[in-house]
């Protein structure tokens, strides 16, 4: 049972770091402290005794009511146990501790499907952990299908990430809606990525990410949807975060290919140490970093010759999207981690404006 | 937790964490519901071991998991062959890593019936659980040093024609060393060829040839269990540790099988002292002149050209009136696969009254109708 108190605890400090919030508690008096203190000593008797007195004065209250039955299942009255639960999820269906016992309750009885199930539906509860929940599921799928796609030398491109933000910091009262899905974004290839610790190449990253979350003032000619978020919304400080492609964007393979060309070229180009047909693919508008101005990043462009992992990748290893006259190609950079070009059209070729690597 | 006892033993090379090791206490951690454990032991391999397919599979399946996606690797496994193989090379690894095989259960195989002293080491190729064993000759029995995950053919085994992709069944001898240098890089550090197809495979008429010991492509860390033209393929690391176990002068026997019979250490001696009896009654045969009983250690259906051979010899001994024998560096071993069969090697030094000579021989001892006998002899 000690066991089952520190994962409560647990739990409910992980809902205040989804949340991003101090939940509204009730008035945690001396009289609550005392009979929890006696709970945890394990005097079931006495606790049984004060909690008797207190539920005469108060009735209704769901923490008195939730120690009723942790004390009833402690002493062997599981059935009473549960009807205090179940009555609990009826009246205060936000509040998660009681599913989370109901299902422990079902999973001693060796009835997984029921546990999983009040504990599927202690996810839908709250709309901010369900979606944190589903997000949170979507991410790990995006990171087994990236492993997946190394272990079995896999073209298959990595499906869109698709994440929901939600649009309230907390639920409209008595609104059970999930938050909306307003944005679409693509997380690639952040197996094992070490933390980012060089600033700019964050910034360059974060741009992008500020974008799609609307933080800063968003382009709308590339940004589908701007997203109220909360602080829920995980940060997409990892990976690069890249706009959902538009309504109406034609997929055009071709152009596909010819970007992968293009790229392929800039590497080697960059790896034969071809200044001028390196420089070519970059636009008038690249901003260099080091403070250093177009003209003068041009008389020495490169920082740091291209990773192994970059100068051997093969046409398979990219990946494009597209969004009108923007594209962000990605590709291998390290061996856990990928770099990415984000490329523009000008006067009817691709122009690298943003390179992260 | 289970006893992963065996892979403690194995003294790994190199800085990095054991490959082996790190993977099954990963799967370990699994089953005890230590998921983050068990991920953060994967993360630590692929820093180690960044070529690591079956890694990166457990990576996969781990974060799989925790997205309640367990069907995910559909969408990436148009390559069955490939995903099957990580998984039955995890299953192998994890098999041997229990404890679940007879050699980590302490058991030797029937093979080792004698081996001369200077055969210091015999590795013994189990397919049926992709295990490469090596044993030490103590001069009082056999020690398990070291084993290893190993690649067979793509097809399996056993070896008949050239081009097969098939592992030959049988009692090889490594014959040379080839450095890595000179070989083409899927095969790695380095290649032990072995002298396949030896004399029975010749009288079968088997075919084909350049059966070796090797390492792996660079790309890989190793291959997955069936998946070479017919060579033993180990990871470069492991060719590494196997490669002091190897002398290049035909004193390391290697045993092929799909399968061996496994008996308790205790009871191995007394199973084959049967075999080395063998040899000393033909030996003494021989010696008798008496060329009837010399002659019955030799299969008249198997010997090749058995009625001029017999012939000779009646002639021969006819002229002679002693004959005598000695039998040195005496090794034996059992032949897997489905005969009963005894390749047999010795250094034999003859004296008679017109002749003395110091020969290595090669015996193929073959039990049939309930009687051992010669069927090859050179």
């Amino acid at each position: 049972m000690a066991c089952l108190r520190a994962g409560r605890r647990r739990r409910i400090t992980l809902l205040v770091a989804l949340l991003g919030i101090v939940p509204v508690t009730h008035a945690q008096n001396a009289d609550h402290a005392e009979l929890h203190a006696l709970v945890e000593k394990g005097q079931l008797d006495a606790a049984s005794e004060r909690l008797t007195r207190l539920l005469a004065q108060s009735p209704d209250d769901p923490d008195l009511l939730f120690t009723r039955a942790v004390i009833a299942e402690r002493s062997g009255e599981g059935e009473r146990a549960v009807a205090i639960y179940a009555s609990l999820i009826r009246n205060h269906p936000g509040r998660l501790a009681p599913y989370n016992n109901l299902a422990i309750h079902h999973a001693r009885k060796g009835d997984y499907q029921a546990a999983v199930a009040v504990l599927e539906k202690a996810m839908e509860a709250d709309p901010a952990v369900a979606t944190a929940y589903a997000n949170l599921s979507a991410i790990y799928a995006q990171l087994a299908s990236a492993a997946y796609r190394k272990a079995l030398n896999s073209s298959t491109p990595l499906a869109p990430l698709e994440l929901t933000a939600l649009d309230r910091l907390e639920p409209a009262h008595g609104v059970r809606t999930r938050g909306t899905p307003t944005a679409v974004a693509s997380v690639e290839n952040t197996i094992n990525r070490p933390p980012r610790n060089d600033t700019a190449d964050q910034e360059i990253v974060l741009a992008a990410a500020d974008d799609a979350i609307g933080r800063t003032g968003a382009d709308p000619a590339q940004v589908t949807a701007t997203t109220a978020t909360t602080e829920a919304t995980p940060e997409p400080a990892q990976g690069a975060v890249v706009l959902a492609a538009a309504p109406g964007v034609i997929e055009n393979a071709d152009e596909k290919q010819a970007l992968v060309n293009q790229v392929r070229d800039w590497i080697e180009a960059w790896a034969e140490q071809d200044v001028e047909r390196y420089v070519s693919h970059y636009s008038t508008n690249f901003v260099p970093g080091d403070d250093l101005s177009l003209e003068e990043w041009k008389q020495q462009p490169y920082g740091r010759p291209p990773s192994r992992q970059l100068v051997e990748s093969k046409p398979a290893d990219f990946g494009v999207e597209m969004d009108g006259d923007t594209a962000r190609v990605s590709f291998p950079w390290r061996l856990q981690s990928g770099g990415s070009l984000v490329l523009r059209k000008e006067d009817g070729g691709w122009r690298i404006v943003r390179e992260r690597i | 937790m289970f006893g992963l006892a065996t892979l403690a033993g194995g003294s790994e090379n190199g800085t990095g964490p054991g490959y082996e090791s790190t993977i099954l206490e990963s799967v370990n951690a699994i089953g005890n519901a230590d998921i983050r454990g068990s991920l953060s032991g994967i993360e630590n391999l692929l820093d180690h071991y960044p070529n690591s397919k079956l890694g990166y599979l457990m990576m996969g399946d781990l974060f799989a998991a925790r997205a309640g996606r367990p069907g995910l690797i559909e969408h990436y496994s148009r390559d069955r062959l490939q995903l099957e193989g990580l998984r039955d090379e995890l299953g192998y690894r994890w098999q041997s890593g229990i404890g679940g095989t007879p050699a980590a259960e302490g058991k030797l195989p029937l093979n080792l019936v004698l081996s001369a002293p200077m055969n210091r080491h015999v590795l013994v190729a189990d397919a049926s659980v992709a295990r490469l064993y090596v044993y030490e000759n103590t001069g009082a029995g056999y020690r398990l040093v070291d084993d290893f995950f190993m690649t067979i053919g793509r097809k399996g085994m056993v070896k008949h024609v050239e081009g097969d992709l098939k592992t030959p069944e049988g009692v090889y001898f490594v014959t040379s060393y080839l450095p890595g240098e000179g070989l083409p890089a899927r095969y790695g550090p380095g290649a032990f060829p072995i002298d396949y197809p030896n004399r029975y495979d010749r009288k079968l008429g088997r075919t084909g040839y350049g059966i070796w010991i090797h390492g792996t492509e660079p790309e890989n860390h190793n291959r997955v269990p069936l998946a070479s033209d017919g060579c033993l393929s180990l990871s470069n690391d492991d060719f590494e540790r196997i490669r002091p176990y190897i002398s290049t002068d035909g004193h390391t026997p290697v045993i092929i099988g799909r399968s061996f019979e496994w008996v308790d250490p205790g009871t191995l001696g007394a199973a084959n002292a049967f075999a080395p009896a063998l040899v000393r009654q033909w030996e003494q045969d021989w010696e008798s002149l008496d060329t009837d009983r010399y002659l019955s250690h030799y299969s008249p259906a198997e010997f090749e050209g058995f009625e001029s051979f017999a012939a000779n010899k009646r002639a021969y001994n006819r002229r002679k009136t002693h004959i005598d024998i000695e039998i040195d560096n005496l090794s034996i071993y059992g032949y897997p696969g489905d005969q009963e069969m005894l390749v047999v090697t010795f250094d034999m030094t003859y004296h008679s009254d017109d002749h003395d000579s110091v020969t290595r021989k090669q015996q193929y001892w073959k039990r049939q109708d309930g009687r051992w006998r010669i069927v090859l002899e050179t």
